[in-house]
C-alpha cells in the first residue's frame, strides 16, 4: 500500500423543509428563513410539540426516476434516493462513465455508503388493521395475514433500500455500508467512505443520509424525553429549550484524486480528517463537561492550529445540555473561531443532518459566507465564550472548516473539510 | 506497506444450538439441529410453524441490572455473547484502554417488539386506523420511558458500550443478511487504520416474532417442512423449499497482533481479509452466475494475500434457497476456478437456521473454531444434491482437516455481499 489517496467532494444533493435542492436550501439559510411549521401530514393539533420541518409539497412520483418504485419504497427511501440522484447528476460521473468503452471497472470501483434511520414505527402500522381484528389471537392473525398485509411488506421496510436502489439504478457494484447509528450515522457514513477511498478500497463513493424525524410516534417519545421545543430551534441562545425534528435527505459524491483528474472534474472541497467515538454513557445522555467531544475535536484538528480554521459548523441542536457541552468543547479546542449551526433553519433531520450540514458548508465555501444563527438573540451563559452571531459574516480566508455531529449512544463525530486551491 | 495483522482472541456465541460457544460447537459437531416448532408465540396458523429459536437459558446479565430494563431478547443475546467473548479473550476495557476499544455491530432491522405494536393499537388505533389525538389522550397509559430506549436503532450498540465500558470507535451497520459479515469487515478496516487496538465485533438479531415471521411468509421465502423441523434447512439439496429463521448473537474480540502476542493471548486465528461488494441486480435475488458475490470473494482473497488454491474450507452463506445456493456455487466456481471442486464448502445454517443480521457473525465465529479445532462442520440434510450445485458440500459428516485458510460468506437482500478470510495463526509464518 502506497501513499494514502486524497479524497474530494464532487457532487451534492439535498432536500428538506427549506428547499428541494442545495441552492434553495442555501438561499433560505442565508435569508434567515426557517421552514419549521405545524406538521400537516398527521393531525397533531392537540399535541404540545407539533412543529416540524416537513417537505410541504411532497410529490413522490416527481422525486423518483420511475414511479413503479413507489410500490417498494417508503417515504424516507424516496427522500434518500432523490438526494442520491441529485448528487450523482451534479457530479457528472455517470455521463463520464457512459463515455467509457468499458464501464465494468468503473462500476466495480464505485461504492455506496448510506446513513439509514433503520426501521420506523410507521412502517409497522400496515399491521394495525390485522392486530385490531385478531385482538391477541394469533390464529386469527395468521388466518387474515394474507388478506390484510401486502405480500411485499418486508421489501418496503428494508433499512438498506436506499443503498440497494442507488446501486441498482446506476449499476454501482463497489464497497458499501449501511450505517444505522442514529444521528451520528450520517457523519460516520461520510467518514467510512473517506477512509475507503483513502485506503484504495474504492475510487468514488456516493454517500447518502436520510430520515423523517417527524413521524408522530417518535415525536411522542422525543417530547416525553424533554428534548423538543415548542416554538423554534435556538442553539446556544439563553432561551434554548430543545430541538424540532424534521425530514430530509442529502448526498455527496466523494472521489479520489485519480478519479477526478481522469475526467477533469473540479471538486467542491477536500475531506482531510475526521473521527467518531462513543462516550459510553447512557443511550440518551452526553457528558455535560464536553470533554469527550473536546478530545475528539483535538484529534480531528491534528497538526492544524485553531488559527487555520475558518469556521465551525456546530451540531447546535438547541438542547441546553448538548449546547453547553458542545460550546465548552469548541471553546477549549478552537477558541475564537467563528461558529455557526444550521438546524434552526430546516430542523433536525437526524441521520440526514451531517450530510445536510456538509452540503450547506460547501455553499459557505463557495460564497465565502458564514450564515448567522437567525434565532439567536442572547447567548446562554453556558455558551458565552462561543464566537457565534445572528448575522451573516464573511468567511475568513483560511482553508479549513470543522463540522460536528452528535447522537444517541453517546456518539460524537467530527469532519474537517478543506478548500481546494 | 504491510497491513496491520489482526488476531481473533475471544469468541462468544448465543445460538439456537446453545447459549455459549462450547455448547454450540459441540452440538454442531454432533449433528444436532436447532430447528423446532416455534415456542415464542402461537405460530400454529402460519404457513411456517418452525424456526431455530434460542432455547431458554440462564443469562449472565444479572450483574448489569441497571440497564437491563432497556434490553430486548436480541440485545440480551448480544450482551451475553459479548460477555462470553471478552471472558474468553481474558481482556476487557479498562480506564486506561477504554478509548482504544472499539465496538462494531451488525444489528437487526426490527427493533420494536410486537408487544409494543399491540399496546399502540389498543391506545390509539382501535379500528386499525391511527388517531393521534387518542395517543395524546391515552399517553399516561401508553407511555413507558423504556419503550423509546428499547426501540432506538442503536440501542444494542449503546447497551454494549455501557455494559463493557467501551469509549472508542463505535458503529452499527445493517445490510439485511450481510450485516454480520460487513460489521466484521468494517471492524478489520478500522483496526488496520489504527482507530482501535481492540474491537468487540459481531452481530445480533431475532425476527422470530409475529411480524418477522409474517414478513417472510408473505414473501414465501421460508421452508414449510413443518412436520420435520430438523430436516427443513437443506442447503444445496434438490428438495429444499426455503430458509429457516434463526436468532441469536455472536461476537469476536479482535486485537492487534502485537498486543495479543505481548500479553500471551491465545490466538484462535488471524482475521486476514475482507471483501465487500454490491450485486446491483434485484432486491431479493442474486445473479444466477454469481456476479456481485464473486467480487466480494475476489476482494477478500486479494485483501488477505491468498490465492484460490490456498483456501482450505468455505463456510457458505448457504441459505437453503434455490436462488442463493446456485448463485453462491457459481460465485465460488468463478472465484476459485477448477480448485472450487476440491475445496470443502459447508453451510452451518443447515443446523443453526438463518440468524439474518447475526448470521455472518455466527458463521465467522464457527469458521474460526473450525481453524482452531481442525474440523469442518457438515452440511446437514444434504441427501440429494441439486444438480446445479456440484461442489464438495461436506454432506457426509464432520471432517477432520488441518485448516490454514477459511472463507466465510454472507449475502443480503438489497445486494450487499461480504466475504471474510481467516488464517491459522501460524499460516502467515510460512510466508
Amino acid at each position: 500500500m502506497s501513499q494514502k489517496n486524497r479524497v474530494f467532494i464532487t457532487g451534492r444533493g439535498a432536500l428538506s423543509a427549506t428547499g428541494m435542492n442545495p441552492s434553495s436550501m442555501w438561499e433560505a439559510l442565508i435569508a434567515g428563513y426557517s421552514g419549521l411549521k405545524e406538521i400537516q401530514h398527521a393531525d397533531l393539533s392537540r399535541w404540545r410539540y407539533r412543529l416540524g420541518g416537513e417537505i410541504a409539497a411532497y410529490q413522490p412520483a416527481k422525486l423518483l426516476p420511475d414511479r413503479k418504485l413507489l410500490k417498494v419504497l417508503s417515504k424516507q427511501d424516496v427522500l434518500g434516493l432523490n438526494a442520491a440522484q441529485q448528487a450523482i447528476e451534479d457530479s457528472g460521473m455517470v455521463a463520464y462513465r457512459d463515455s467509457l468503452r468499458d464501464s465494468c471497472s468503473f462500476n466495480e470501483e464505485t461504492g455506496v455508503y448510506v446513513a439509514s434511520p433503520g426501521n420506523k414505527y410507521f412502517q409497522q402500522y400496515d399491521f394495525l388493521p390485522l392486530v385490531a381484528k385478531s385482538q391477541g389471537d394469533m390464529k386469527k392473525f395468521s388466518a387474515n395475514l394474507f388478506s390484510e398485509v401486502h405480500p411485499m411488506w418486508l421489501l418496503r421496510i428494508l433499512p438498506n433500500n436506499v443503498l440497494a436502489y442507488t446501486s441498482m439504478l446506476y449499476g454501482f457494484k463497489g464497497e458499501n455500508h449501511n450505517v444505522v447509528n442514529h444521528v451520528c450515522g450520517g457523519m460516520q457514513a461520510i467518514l467510512e467512505a473517506y477512509y475507503a477511498i483513502q485506503n484504495g478500497l474504492a475510487s468514488r463513493i456516493v454517500v447518502v443520509g436520510y430520515d423523517i424525524g417527524i413521524e408522530p410516534q417518535a415525536l411522542f417519545y422525543y417530547g416525553h424525553l424533554g428534548v423538543l421545543s415548542e416554538d423554534a430551534v435556538r442553539p446556544f441562545d439563553v432561551a434554548h429549550q430543545g430541538t424540532i425534528m424534521a425530514e430530509g435527505a442529502a448526498a455527496i459524491v466523494l472521489e479520489s484524486e485519480a478519479s477526478l483528474s481522469a475526467r477533469g472534474k473540479m471538486p467542491y472541497a477536500e475531506i482531510t480528517a475526521g473521527a467518531a467515538a462513543t462516550e459510553g454513557g447512557h443511550l440518551f445522555t452526553l457528558d455535560p463537561t464536553g470533554q469527550p467531544l473536546e478530545a475528539l475535536l483535538s484529534r480531528t484538528l491534528g497538526n492544524l492550529s485553531p488559527s487555520d480554521v475558518a469556521m465551525v459548523v456546530a451540531h447546535g441542536n438547541a438542547n441546553p445540555i448538548s449546547d453547553a457541552s458542545e460550546a465548552r468543547a469548541i471553546s477549549a479546542v478552537l477558541p475564537d473561531v467563528p461558529v455557526t449551526a444550521f438546524k434552526w433553519s430546516m430542523g433536525h433531520t437526524l441521520c440526514a443532518s451531517a450530510l445536510i450540514d456538509t452540503v450547506l458548508t460547501l455553499s459557505c465555501l463557495e460564497h465565502r459566507k458564514i450564515p448567522g444563527v437567525a434565532t439567536l438573540n442572547e447567548k446562554a451563559p453556558s455558551c458565552s465564550a462561543l464566537n457565534v452571531t445572528a448575522e451573516t459574516r464573511d468567511l475568513p480566508e483560511k482553508s479549513h472548516v470543522l463540522l460536528i455531529n452528535r447522537g444517541f449512544a453517546g456518539m460524537n463525530a467530527s469532519l474537517c473539510l478543506s478548500t481546494c486551491d | 506497506m504491510r497491513k496491520q495483522r489482526i488476531a481473533v482472541t475471544g469468541i462468544g456465541i448465543v445460538s439456537p444450538l446453545g447459549a455459549d460457544k462450547e455448547t454450540t460447537w459441540k452440538r454442531l459437531l454432533a449433528g444436532h439441529s436447532g430447528v423446532e416448532q416455534i415456542r415464542h408465540f402461537d405460530a400454529s396458523g402460519f404457513p411456517t410453524t418452525i424456526a431455530a429459536e434460542v432455547k431458554p437459558y440462564q443469562s449472565s446479565l444479572s450483574r448489569q441490572g441497571k440497564f437491563l430494563k432497556y434490553t430486548t431478547s436480541f440485545t440480551r443475546f448480544a450482551l451475553d455473547a459479548a460477555s462470553e467473548a471478552l471472558e474468553d479473550a481474558g481482556i476487557h476495557p479498562e480506564a486506561s484502554t477504554a478509548e482504544r476499544w472499539g465496538l462494531v455491530v451488525g444489528s437487526g432491522m426490527m427493533t420494536a417488539e410486537y408487544e409494543l405494536l399491540e399496546r399502540f393499537q389498543a391506545a390509539c388505533a382501535l379500528t386499525g386506523e391511527v388517531d393521534w389525538s387518542q395517543l395524546e389522550a391515552n399517553q399516561d397509559a401508553f407511555y413507558h420511558p423504556v419503550d423509546f430506549g428499547k426501540t432506538a436503532a442503536n440501542s444494542g450498540l449503546s447497551l454494549l458500550a455501557q455494559a463493557f465500558g467501551i469509549r472508542g470507535y463505535a458503529n452499527s451497520v445493517h445490510t439485511a443478511c450481510a450485516s454480520g459479515g460487513q460489521a466484521l469487515g468494517l471492524a478489520l478496516e478500522v483496526m488496520r487504520r489504527g482507530d482501535a487496538d481492540y474491537i468487540l465485533a459481531g452481530g445480533f438479531d431475532s425476527m422470530i416474532n409475529p411480524l418477522g415471521l409474517s414478513s417472510f411468509c408473505l414473501l414465501g421465502a421460508l421452508s414449510t417442512y413443518n412436520e420435520t423441523p430438523e430436516m427443513a434447512s437443506r442447503p444445496f439439496d434438490a428438495s429444499r423449499n426455503g430458509f429457516v429463521l434463526g436468532e441469536g448473537a455472536a461476537f469476536l474480540v479482535l486485537e492487534t497482533w502485537e498486543k495479543a502476542v505481548a500479553r500471551g493471548a491465545r490466538i484462535y486465528a488471524e482475521f486476514a481479509g475482507q471483501g465487500n461488494s454490491l450485486s446491483a441486480y434485484r432486491i431479493t435475488d442474486s445473479p444466477p452466475d454469481g456476479q456481485g458475490a464473486l467480487q466480494a470473494l475476489q476482494r477478500a482473497l486479494r485483501d488477505a494475500g491468498i490465492s484460490a488454491s490456498e483456501v482450505d474450507y468455505v463456510n457458505a452463506h448457504g441459505t437453503s434457497t434455490q436462488m442463493n445456493d446456485l448463485s453462491e456455487t457459481n460465485a465460488l466456481k468463478a472465484a476459485l476456478g477448477e480448485y472450487a471442486y476440491k475445496v470443502p464448502v459447508s453451510s452451518t445454517k443447515s443446523q443453526t437456521g438463518h440468524l439474518i443480521a447475526a448470521a455472518g457473525a455466527l458463521e465467522a465465529a464457527l469458521s474460526v473454531l473450525s481453524i482452531y479445532n481442525s474440523l469442518i462442520p457438515m452440511t446437514k440434510n444434504l441427501t440429494m444434491a441439486d444438480p446445479a450445485c456440484d461442489l464438495d458440500y461436506v454432506a457426509e459428516g464432520v471432517r477432520e482437516k488441518a485448516l490454514g485458510v477459511v472463507m466465510s460468506n454472507s449475502f443480503g437482500f438489497g445486494g450487499s455481499n461480504s466475504a471474510l478470510v481467516f488464517k491459522h495463526p501460524e499460516f502467515g509464518d510460512k510466508a
